[in-house]
């Protein structure tokens, strides 16, 4: 059963789906949302989504509410999340192009000079330039703005030492959105800037991270005085945090049901021949309503989006939903495959990639204090590092 | 306004009607009267309630422009949040419901106009467990006979019975019965919840006073939209338990801070607002399908969801106001005999959770099936 969507979905864009995205759809029956761990798989993956981008590109459907100039539809915000919304429903490999699309074209479009759109956008749109995203380090995950990644001034820009990790795609990626620490000694939220990065610069190196699952999604990113021009600051020095909240708040438009592989676990229950076990069934129905409730949280932002709202909470409320959902999947999956669970399989793999998938984006613990601070009203618990200058914080292995 | 059904009235107005009578004639200081004393109903408060503001014949007639269930779950949250302690619940939500859907609007209205009404009705949503309707009707020339007994909500105080009953064929009916006629007995018991006075009814060869046949789909969909009206109410409640306990975490002060600032606190609150969340993203998603098999899988499973999150919104009311909240005076133990009554009235979390699973097309009868 597919749970019908929310939202009408316009004639145009349904049938074009319908007939071409199927082309593009990965048919190893994989349900794990990380890279696969054999290496030709991964490459066909991300070439079958460079693909798909100027497949969209080719017949007008890409950037769908990027304004004409660049390279778009000139179409509204809402037009392009109900396009996600059906391409959702198809197994794309989407996930390789989100953060450029997601999360760094709208800062672009917010924060960059007319000579960075022009350069930076429009080759986007076609597959041909991809984005990866310089945020986290190995000391800086949950409390991002601690990192300590150095930008500092030269007479020709930045020059730019430090080290990024969980850095998706930044292997394939021809730029990279850079936060790094311009100033030491102010407190940490003001002393960050963004950049664009050339990764093909010198002093950037990449190596591949190995996760639980076995593939590399994800890379360490070396930066060893990496020269940054004038022109790659991305808005004002020092207003990175500001930057960078934004961009953050778009990853709330994300986040879809089609990610709860409900109907692969029907299909599976009724396989092993357990759909008649009222326990199976009432994790099966569960995990229905939890989609069903992801189908309403979405169809709210859409009404928002429609009537130029800024994203309401309702996308940290969503991300926990989505985590016990899958977890509630991985443990009725695992269940019913009985000894079939020791060996390596799509459920398998999806279940070791359970924990990832509650970390990556906001853990659910930081999900749950934007909640009760940002939407409940909560007193704020106690900060220690708030106007302290950063070079004076403890950070992991060094007192404050 | 009149007597006279406010069709045409818009829902803002009716919303903003009801939320001042409730918050006037329902605090939730009433339904603690009613648990300290014992006591019967405000009569007072229910005959504004269906005369002078005319909501009950809102519920049971024709709505004009307003659309039926979208209006009647947004008084239900209104009237749950304080706990209303009415005859509303039984004759409208319950009986109203049932006879509406046998008879039609004009003649509940005739038959409930200003009456007060309770429901002898199905224990569990799942009506082919054995049981599941407690009076069995037998056909005898024209008229219908009723024997069998259930709890009632409202059993000894309401002035109409309305029976569900299964006859020997399998099929059922919807009757009206006068409380005390030949045959029938009532027992008034003591409820945990006294916002909901209960009543052992039982009946011997009764003659029912009118019956209509209703077929097994339309009783599903009758169970659906009850469950969709409780759930309704229960998501209020459960607000109202998210709402106090957040403003007291932001006063309530320890180790030099608000307890609202701790995490464990912080975290506590914004799970319960996921949960609250989760009850009103169903309870929106029931109201939108409307009918159908999707409707009706979709109000089982919101009527599930608010029920659990009802539940442990009462706990977590208690535990996050400490010892305070363990106390006779304090309120939270209102909202926790709500929550469990609540689950006792209209069928627990997992039988709703079962029939979401049958309407939303989880096969039962499956060859091979291994039914452990």
């Amino acid at each position: 059963m597919t749970a019908a969507g929310p939202t009408d979905v316009p004639e145009p864009i349904r049938a074009w789906l319908a007939e071409h995205a199927p082309g593009y759809e990965d048919t190893s029956g994989r349900l794990a949302t990380f890279a696969p761990a054999d290496p030709d798989a991964a490459n066909e993956e991300l070439e079958r989504a460079r693909g798909w981008e100027r497949h969209k590109s080719r017949h007008g459907w890409a950037g769908i509410a990027l304004p004409p100039e660049l390279g778009g539809r000139g179409a509204s915000r809402y037009e392009s999340l109900v396009f996600a919304d059906e391409e959702s429903r198809y197994r794309l490999p989407l996930h390789v192009f989100s953060a450029t699309h997601g999360m760094v074209v709208p800062t672009l479009l917010r924060w960059g000079t007319d000579r960075q759109k022009q350069r930076f956008v429009p080759p986007t749109l076609d597959g041909r330039e991809l984005w990866c995203q310089l945020f986290s380090e190995p000391g800086a995950g949950s409390d991002l703005a601690g990192l300590s990644t150095r930008a500092v001034r030269t007479s020709a820009g930045w020059c730019v030492t430090g080290q990024k990790v969980w850095t998706s795609n930044a292997h394939v990626a021809r730029w990279g959105y850079l936060l790094a620490r311009t100033d030491p000694d102010v407190p940490k939220n003001e002393g960050l800037s963004t950049f664009v990065l050339d990764m093909r610069a010198a002093g950037v190196s990449v190596r591949p991270l190995r996760q639980a699952t076995g593939g590399a999604s994800f890379n360490e990113v070396f930066l060893d005085d990496v020269h940054i021009p004038h022109e790659a600051l991305l808005g004002r020095e020092g207003n990175g945090w500001t930057v960078a909240r934004s961009t953050l708040m778009n990853e709330r438009l994300g986040i879809t049901s089609s990610i709860v592989p409900s109907d692969a676990l029907i299909a599976l229950a009724r396989e092993r021949g357990r759909l008649g076990d009222p326990d199976v069934r009432r994790q099966l129905v569960r995990i229905l309503a939890a989609r069903r409730v992801l189908e309403h949280l979405r169809h709210t932002t859409l009404e928002a989006a429609r009537t130029d709202e800024d994203p309401g909470p309702e996308g940290s409320a969503a991300k926990i939903v989505i985590g016990e959902a899958a977890a509630a999947v991985a443990a009725l999956a695992q269940d019913l495959l009985g000894v079939d669970a020791l060996t390596y399989d799509v459920w398998t793999e999806y279940r070791i990639g359970v924990p990832g998938s509650r970390i990556g984006g906001g853990t659910e613990e930081v999900m749950r204090t934007i909640l009760a601070e940002r939407v409940l009203g909560l007193p704020r618990g106690p900060r220690v590092d708030k106007d302290v200058p950063w070079s004076r914080l403890a950070r992991t292995g060094r007192l404050g | 306004m009149t007597s006279a059904t406010p069709s045409g009235t818009e829902l803002a107005t009716l919303i903003e009607v009801t939320r001042r009578f409730v918050e006037r004639h329902h605090p939730v200081a009433d339904a603690r009267r009613l648990l300290e004393t014992q006591g019967p109903y405000d009569a007072i408060a229910w005959d504004r309630l269906h005369r002078e503001i005319g909501l009950t014949g809102v519920a049971t007639g024709d709505l004009g422009d307003l659309p039926r269930l979208g209006t009647l779950t947004t008084l239900q949250e209104i009237f749950g949040a304080n706990l209303a302690a009415s005859p509303w619940f039984a004759t409208t939500v319950l009986a109203g419901t049932f006879l509406h859907a046998a008879a039609g609007a004009a003649a509940t209205q005739e038959h409930l106009d200003g009456r007060t009404a309770a429901l002898l009705g199905p224990t569990t949503p799942l009506l082919e467990v054995p049981g599941a309707l407690p009076l069995a009707a037998q056909h005898d020339g024209a008229a219908v006979l009723l024997t069998g007994g259930t709890t009632v909500v409202d059993g000894a105080s309401a002035a109409l019975w309305v029976a569900v009953a299964r006859c020997d064929d399998g099929s059922t009916v919807v009757a009206t019965v006068r409380p005390g006629a030949p045959g029938s007995t009532v027992r008034s018991l003591d409820p945990i919840d006294a916002t909901r006075p209960i009543a052992e009814v039982s009946m011997d060869r009764t003659i029912a006073s009118r019956w209509w046949p209703v077929d097994g789909a339309r009783l599903a969909d009758v169970i659906a939209e009850v469950s969709v009206l409780l759930a309704a109410e229960m998501v209020g409640a459960a607000q109202r338990c998210l709402d106090s306990t957040v403003a007291y975490a932001r006063d309530r002060m320890a180790f030099g801070q608000p307890i609202g600032s701790f995490q464990a606190i912080q975290h506590h609150l914004a799970d319960l607002f996921v949960d609250v969340s989760r009850s009103r993203a169903l309870l929106a998603e029931a109201v939108r399908e409307r009918e159908g098999a999707a409707f009706r899988g979709i109000a089982h499973m919101a009527c599930a969801q608010a029920s659990e999150t009802l539940t442990t919104a009462a706990e977590r009311q208690i535990a996050i106001h400490g010892g305070i909240g363990f106390t006779w005076e304090h309120d939270a133990h209102l909202y926790l005999r709500r929550a469990t009554s609540s689950q006792v009235v209209w069928g627990r979390p997992a039988d709703h959770w079962e029939a979401a699973a049958r309407e939303l097309g989880l096969e039962v009868d499956e060859p091979g099936d291994d039914r452990t």
